[in-house]
């Protein structure tokens, strides 16, 4: 097992470990940085300050309460369904490509691409928010045209690497692939 | 011919052309640079006196207007009886009406091949219908406050005021919108006197100054120009008279606006033009000079 | 297009200054990263959009990297390649008017910011005073302290209230810039009227043609008539009116005149009046709008090309119909008489007579056979005007751009003030001050050094030229560009 640390696009560090089970089977995990103390309390700090505001304006008291309930309510939705703390992609030569996305609460969700329907894996560019980056993903074979792509799949969409982690997974998965296809 | 030479091939000269590699530096700037460059080609000299003329017709409207409001301030006052502004009207028109033909000795009436039994005809039928419809036309804004209809007929008049075609050439001038402008904010006024006899009056009196009155000051410009700075003065100094009698500074500040648009307007449009920077060179996008709509007759 | 692959290539991490200095001792050329901008590009179609393409294609030719960036047209977002690995950024921002994207001189900033970092770019090629996009290029780029270029497609008046504001606009836009570039003489005279610069900064570089998609071919036409040849869009400022009297007069002057007008556009009606009102269905045909390879073979069907254009810069249609064989008649307006050499080309003015005049003169040539061949003509004109040419001549500009410092923010200022007149130097200095404090904002927020450099495509040692995986080659969608 080997780890390295990268950057995000975003400049956040994030760290890249390389399990290689057998010559054609590995796992790629990212691993974006943990929910911070610091801007965990900053968030709440700022939405109860202006919960107080509004309070000493409109002397209501609900006001206070809805805050303390939309804190919670939203610490569990962003964990739950928004923050990823780990993002894997598992290569197995024979079988197939899985990519699993856990959240920062533990739930899993995973997506399996079988061998037959990956036609390669590329980096590719893109417009992303105000940035241009670059992102690993996945081509699909068109089942009715054996040259065609019928669809894409990126891979890392949360923790977006940047170039050079992205460049030793794609490394890896060609040997992969490669192996495929002698 | 002085020929700009360099070095590399004395004796070349420099060509306007494109299609010759020539021995200069792409930004090579030559003495010919600019030469086709013209100034103020389309530009004209204004006389003043000549701009102070041509003015009258904007003096002439505004005073149409103001005269207009005076009238309608007496009415409202009961200083005017309507009978009387009719009677006057009517003949005044009458004189408009013999000027009319007089002043070109008939030969526009010949031109338009009009006879004077359809000018009867249709004066007939207007003033009829003016005075049929004036008890409609007195309630027809009764629900309206009078706020909104002063309001509303100020901005009639001014919009007949701008729309009103002084004889330039733009997009904006629209003899139609500007007398139906007129027209409205007379309905609207007149529906505020006492009775449907004083709206008959004063909607028929609109008619006359918005659009019998133009007409005649057409004419009298064009034939007789004396004659019109002659009859712009006087209207403009009963206009003044007449606002006298009701405001002193409104008469005042009216005298200013008249002063300022015939005097110190033209003198401004005079001296600005000696800072007119009118470009022209080939670039300028040619214009079709020919009458193109023969060949789709 | 292909797919992007990222090689096992070393150098593909280092920055692309030092790629360009191994190159440079290589081929013993200086070589710049060039960025085109424009609003117009494939697949638009015009004359500014082939001059970015062809001039692009010879640059990289040349061994210099390009790069265009251009507003997204409908589906067609994201990073494109073309041929060579030419890259086109196609960015997600709102088009206003005409192919035109709204300008308010900051929200393209964070974009092109990133686009410049991460390509290295040294010089921003901007085109068309018409594109909102390439004035807010040039904005940004001075702000960011990189060379600029404006190349000037067309001409413009002076006389009414828009041209007034668009040559404010072009003043501010220039006044700072370090070279323009403009495709004839007369737009050169008036481009240095419009911003009022210094003549000297400004090239006359041509437009070109390739001689080689416009060959003549004498057996397509038929002899037994003669047949005048009209390509244009078929609006107001290319002279359709003029046209429409031509028609009816020449057609029944000669009976064996026919016309061939290529091109769609609002006075298409015009023509079809006058078609219809002198019954000359079989002489007149209206071909509709044309496919730029399509061109070729409607011109090599004629013997006369007409043009009757009320304004033009640089008339690339007379070159292309010229190359092709045929007898010029032209309106003498704008950079037209600087075009074509005077006995390849009857100058008309632009009145319906003069222009009559004209073509009778041509069809008395063709009739009196003192007419050169087809072949002379396209031997003659082939060396005129090539897009190597030109290349090789914007690379002058790029050499003198890059050796020039780029006016820091202090100097920069007071250029605006004292350039473009008081308040509008104001408000611009304004302006400058605050995309400069928006770029310091988005440099603090994403520094340069966490962008990743681009790989180079273009170029001899780009990853285009190298085929790391010759085999594999697809095109495929940039699905996560979603803004």
């Amino acid at each position: 097992m080997e780890e390295g640390v990268y950057r995000a696009v975003s400049g956040a560090r994030i760290a890249l470990q390389r399990r290689q089970y057998s010559a054609s089977c590995r796992e790629f995990s990212v691993r974006c940085p943990r929910l911070q103390l610091r801007s965990l309390s900053a968030v709440t700090c700022s939405v109860w300050l202006a919960a107080y505001g509004l309070f000493v304006l409109s002397q209501n008291s609900m006001v206070l309460s809805a805050a303390i309930f939309i804190t919670l309510i939203g610490l569990i939705v962003y964990l739950h369904f928004v923050k990823i703390d780990q993002e894997s992609l598992l290569v197995i030569g024979s079988l197939g490509i899985q990519m699993t996305s856990s959240y920062a609460s533990g739930k899993e969700n995973t997506t399996f691409i079988e061998m037959s329907q990956v036609k390669d894996v590329v980096i590719n560019e893109a417009i992303y928010m105000q940035k241009v980056i670059y992102y690993l993903c996945i081509l699909l074979q068109d089942p009715r045209e054996p040259h065609g792509v019928s669809e894409v799949v990126p891979l890392f969409q949360s923790s977006k690497p940047r170039l050079d982690c992205l460049v030793e997974v794609y490394r890896s998965c060609q040997e992969i692939l490669e192996q495929r296809k002698t | 011919m002085v020929c700009a030479q360099v070095e590399a091939s004395p004796g070349k000269c420099w060509q306007k052309v494109l299609y010759e590699r020539q021995p200069f530096p792409d930004n090579y700037v030559d003495h010919r640079f600019l030469e086709e460059l013209r100034k103020n080609i389309y530009a004209r000299k204004y006389q003043y006196w000549a701009v102070v003329f041509e003015s009258g017709v904007v003096i002439q409207q505004l005073c149409s207007v103001c005269v207009f409001v005076v009238i309608w301030w007496y009415m409202d006052d009961g200083l005017l009886t309507p009978q009387w502004l009719f009677g006057a009207g009517l003949a005044s028109s009458l004189i408009g009406y013999v000027l009319f033909d007089v002043i070109d000795l008939g030969v526009g009436r010949k031109e338009s091949g009009r006879t004077r039994w359809a000018d009867l005809k249709s004066t007939q039928v207007f003033i009829a219908f003016t005075y049929g419809f004036s008890p409609v036309l007195k309630t027809l804004t009764e629900s309206i406050s009078t706020d909104t209809i002063y309001a509303m007929s100020v901005l009639m008049l001014l919009g007949h005021l701008i729309f009103f075609d002084y004889g330039a050439n733009a997009a904006i001038v629209s003899s139609t919108l500007s007398l139906n402008m007129a027209i409205f904010a007379s309905v609207c006024l007149a529906s505020r006197l006492p009775r449907s006899l004083h709206t008959f009056a004063m909607v028929t009196f609109a008619i006359q100054i918005f659009a019998l009155w133009p007409m005649l000051q057409k004419k009298l410009k064009a034939r007789t120009p004396c004659c019109y700075v002659g009859v712009t003065l006087l209207f403009a100094l009963s206009a003044l008279a007449g606002l006298l009698t009701i405001s002193g500074v409104a008469a005042l500040l009216f005298a200013l606006l008249l002063v300022s648009i015939s005097c110190l307007c033209p003198y401004c449009l005079i001296r600005l033009q000696l800072l007119k920077d009118n470009i022209h060179g080939p670039w300028d996008e040619a214009e079709i000079k020919d009458d193109l709509s023969r060949f789709l007759m | 297009m292909a797919c992007r692959r990222i090689g096992g290539h070393g150098h593909t991490h280092s920055p692309a200054s030092s790629i360009n200095y191994v190159k440079a001792l290589a081929t013993g050329i200086r070589t710049h990263s060039i960025c085109m901008v424009s609003d117009f590009f494939y697949p638009n179609m015009g004359g500014v959009e082939s001059h970015i393409y062809q001039l692009s294609q010879c640059l990289i030719e040349r061994g210099h990297k390009v790069i265009i960036v251009t507003h997204a047209y409908g589906n067609r977002k994201g990073i494109r390649y073309l041929a060579n690995g030419l890259k086109v950024y196609y960015l997600p921002l709102k088009v206003m008017y005409n192919q035109s994207t709204a300008t308010t001189l900051f929200h393209s900033l964070p974009l092109l910011r990133y686009i410049f970092v991460r390509e290295r770019v040294t010089i921003v090629h901007s085109h068309s005073s018409f594109s909102s996009m390439a004035h807010d290029a040039l904005f940004h780029a001075k702000t960011m302290g990189l060379q600029t270029v404006f190349t000037d497609h067309s001409l413009f008046g002076f006389a009414d209230v828009s041209s007034v504001l668009t040559n404010k606009l072009l003043t501010v836009s220039l006044c700072d810039t370090n070279h323009i570039i403009c495709v004839s003489y007369t737009s050169k005279e008036n481009t240095v009227l419009r911003a009022a610069l210094n003549p000297e900064i400004v090239s006359v570089i041509p437009n070109a043609v390739d001689p080689t998609d416009f060959t003549p071919d004498p057996s397509r036409r038929d002899d037994s008539m003669i047949t005048v040849v009209v390509v244009s869009r078929l609006v107001y400022r290319k002279g359709i009116d003029l046209l429409s009297g031509i028609i009816p007069e020449l057609c029944q002057k000669y009976p064996d005149l026919h016309f061939l007008v290529g091109g769609e556009g609002p006075k298409r009606i015009v023509l079809e009046e006058v078609r219809e009102r002198y019954q000359l269905h079989d002489r007149v045909r209206l071909l509709g709008a044309l496919e730029h390879q399509d061109v070729r073979n409607i011109l090599v069907q004629g013997h006369i090309f007409l043009n009757t254009s009320l304004t033009e810069a640089f008339c690339m249609a007379i070159v292309e119909a010229a190359s092709c064989g045929l007898q010029v008649v032209s309106t003498r307006v704008g950079g037209i008489p600087e075009v074509l050499p005077e006995n390849l080309i009857i100058l008309c003015e632009p009145s319906v007579k003069s222009l009559c005049d004209g073509l009778e003169k041509a069809v008395a040539q063709i009739r009196s056979g003192t007419l050169p061949t087809p072949e002379t003509i396209h031997n003659k004109v082939k060396t005129f005007y090539t897009w190597r040419n030109v290349a090789e001549r914007t690379e002058k500009v790029y050499d003198r751009v890059a050796d020039e410092v780029v006016l820091p923010m202090d100097k920069r200022l007071d250029r605006l003030i004292s350039h473009c007149g008081s308040v509008t130097g104001c408000i611009f200095a304004l302006f400058a001050v605050l995309s400069f404090l928006f770029l310091v904002f988005l440099r603090w927020m994403t520094p340069d050094s966490i962008i990743d450099v681009a790989v180079d495509a273009t170029g001899p040692s780009g990853a285009w030229t190298q085929q790391y995986f010759p085999s594999k080659k697809g095109s495929e969608k940039e699905e996560i560009s979603n803004c």
